[in-house]
């Protein structure tokens, strides 16, 4: 599995790429700006899930996840959205600008990749 | 057997140090919108290197923030505190 993590903190993007590797549970290619990620989607990356980072400077996530959907071949690439916010009314205004879940921040690492294949369900082995 | 995380959640407790003395500066200052990034991204992170409690008392300022309710002297010491008791 390839995932495209977009978080503009340097620990939680060091944390999400331990996490992953640990277990064999995937390859996670790092973007610190909303603006990195849409290049990396540009130069050919096909991620197999997208986490996205809520709050972010300059260019939030559903701002991100706006550009992401103009682009070729990523009209219906999962999109997981990543927030220390956990109201209700905003969980589901996530899941409804197109997303397929919410992962709540803080997120245990150990529990992340099975939190985020879980959400991906059937898409991805 | 050496924690794979270990080395991650050293370099946090320096990113604490740091947010610890950056708050104070700021709240010389009144720079709220400052101090409120910083307590967003300490609520949003803290718990995932082992250290829910931070999460939580940054939590509770970061939401007071969002609604426009008023953050307490005792809310933003607690959070003080605990990064105080990490850094040392």
């Amino acid at each position: 599995m390839i995932i495209l993590h977009v978080d503009d903190d340097e620990g939680i993007r060091a944390l999400t790429e331990l996490a992953f590797s640990l277990g064999g549970h995937g390859t996670v290619r790092s973007a610190a700006s909303g603006a990195e990620a849409i290049s990396a989607l540009e130069a050919g990356l096909r991620p197999d899930v997208i986490l996205l980072d809520v709050m972010m400077p300059e260019l939030d996530g559903p701002g991100v996840l706006t550009q992401i959907r103009k682009l070729h071949g990523h009209f219906e690439t999962p999109v997981i959205f990543m927030t220390a916010q956990t109201q209700d009314h905003e969980l589901s205004r996530l899941v409804a600008l197109g997303s397929i879940g919410v992962i709540i921040k803080p997120f245990d690492p150990i529990e992340l990749p099975g939190h985020v294949k879980g959400l991906l369900g059937d898409d991805v082995a | 057997m050496t924690d794979p995380m270990a080395a991650l959640r050293l370099q946090f407790i320096d990113r604490c140090r740091a947010d610890l003395q950056e708050i104070r500066r700021l709240g010389e200052r009144a720079e709220t919108a400052e101090i409120g990034a910083i307590v967003h991204r300490l609520a949003g992170t803290a718990g995932s290197f082992g250290f829910p409690a931070i999460s939580l008392a940054a939590l509770e300022v970061d939401q007071k923030i969002r609604d426009s309710r008023v953050v307490s002297g005792t809310d933003m010491e607690t959070l003080l505190a605990l990064l105080g008791e990490l850094s040392n």
